[in-house]
């Protein structure tokens, strides 16, 4: 699957666009509470809602099987997130939500677990939500910024508060370290 | 261990045999027992003794309930535990007319049927369908989705009060 042509500098756009929203500078944090409030999306901890054991149980037969969902509840939204994530986790987990909020992403599919059928999206607009929400948590000016101070993945994923991955992930898929090594060549 | 001894069934359904002798005295209405015996094909006495309340034989209760166009699994459950279907109903109804003959309730009914099988399908889902996009795995192990199938269920319930309590607020 690939995503669709000029989908990456779109979503640039769109980031830094919301990030002036927000008053951010190229160096901030996403703040991604305030990205929330300011989409009239609501976060909210799923064991402020069900207990905390029943996740907990859920986490031991298998890690990682849920890690949030959006629900939507008389014309609100709702992101709500896995306590048992760390907050790197949490920050991607949050980010890809918010990304399908914004590419407006129907939920289009119905998936069944156990007889209680859900509407979800289709696997592309998965990808979709995922390179988006990178780009949110990590602009490419940032990871300009970033590189050019000689920050790789791990400083990167500490001062953004998010996983290495991601962090690894987005400063090899956009380039920023070809462009600094040929800027100091 | 306890328990039955062996070749003896656990537990035993009965035939609702009032039931049986009931629907049948409906559906031949003012028909002479004569005439609806030998269009259901049963013997006079059949008949008779099952309109009386009497146990009839496999042949005779297969003969009966394809007259009365019933299943017959329809007199192996307590009625009081087994909801009668609308359809069903309106066919046994149909059936009991006296002012129809067989080949006419037979004809409404399949027209019934019909009409059912097309329409029902368009009713909404017995479960509402929940509005929530997943970020969950795609596989998952035994014993996962029963359990997150629930939470997110509850979850959504949880969801639905706290929007009813903030806007009582």
């Amino acid at each position: 699957m690939t995503l669709p042509r000029g989908f990456k500098a779109q979503a640039e756009r769109e980031a830094q666009r919301l990030r002036t929203e927000l008053a951010l500078t190229a160096g901030d944090p996403l703040p991604l509470d305030r990205l929330a409030a300011h989409l009239g999306i609501t976060l909210v901890s799923a064991d402020q809602l069900v207990n905390r054991s029943r996740l907990e149980e859920i986490e031991r037969l298998q890690a990682f099987a849920f890690s949030a969902a959006t629900f939507e509840v008389q014309q609100r939204r709702f992101v709500v997130t896995n306590p048992l994530r760390t907050p790197g986790r949490l920050a991607s987990d949050v980010a890809h939500e918010i990304a399908h909020q914004l590419l407006r992403h129907d939920l289009s599919e119905i998936r069944v677990i156990e007889g209680v059928p859900f509407r979800t999206c289709k696997p592309d607009e998965e990808e979709q939500a995922t390179a988006f929400g990178g780009t949110l948590l990590l602009p490419r000016p940032l990871l300009m910024r970033a590189a050019l101070r000689g920050d790789g993945p791990a400083e990167i994923a500490a001062t953004f508060g998010v996983t290495i991955e991601m962090a690894r992930f987005r400063y090899n898929t956009t380039g920023v370290a070809r462009q600094v090594q040929r800027r100091s060549s | 261990m306890t328990g039955p001894p062996d070749g003896q069934p656990v537990e035993v359904e009965m035939l609702d045999v009032s039931q049986l002798g009931r629907l049948v005295r409906e559906r031949r209405g003012g028909q002479s027992l004569r005439l609806a015996a030998s269009e259901a094909g049963v013997s006079f006495s059949t008949m008779s003794r099952v309109e009386a309340g009497a146990q009839p034989d496999l042949a005779s209760f297969t003969r009966l309930c394809a007259w009365l166009g019933m299943p017959p699994s329809r007199f192996f459950t307590p009625v009081a535990a087994r909801p009668a279907e609308p359809l069903d109903q309106a066919i046994a109804h149909l059936s009991a007319d006296p002012r129809l003959s067989t080949d006419a309730a037979k004809a409404i009914s399949g027209v019934l049927r019909e009409m059912y099988a097309n329409l029902a399908k368009t009713a909404a889902p017995s479960k509402p369908v929940v509005a929530c996009h997943l970020r969950a795995a795609s596989v998952m192990r035994p014993g996962v989705p029963q359990r997150l199938g629930a939470l997110l269920a509850d979850i959504h319930s949880a969801l639905e009060d706290l929007v009813v309590r903030e806007a009582g607020r």
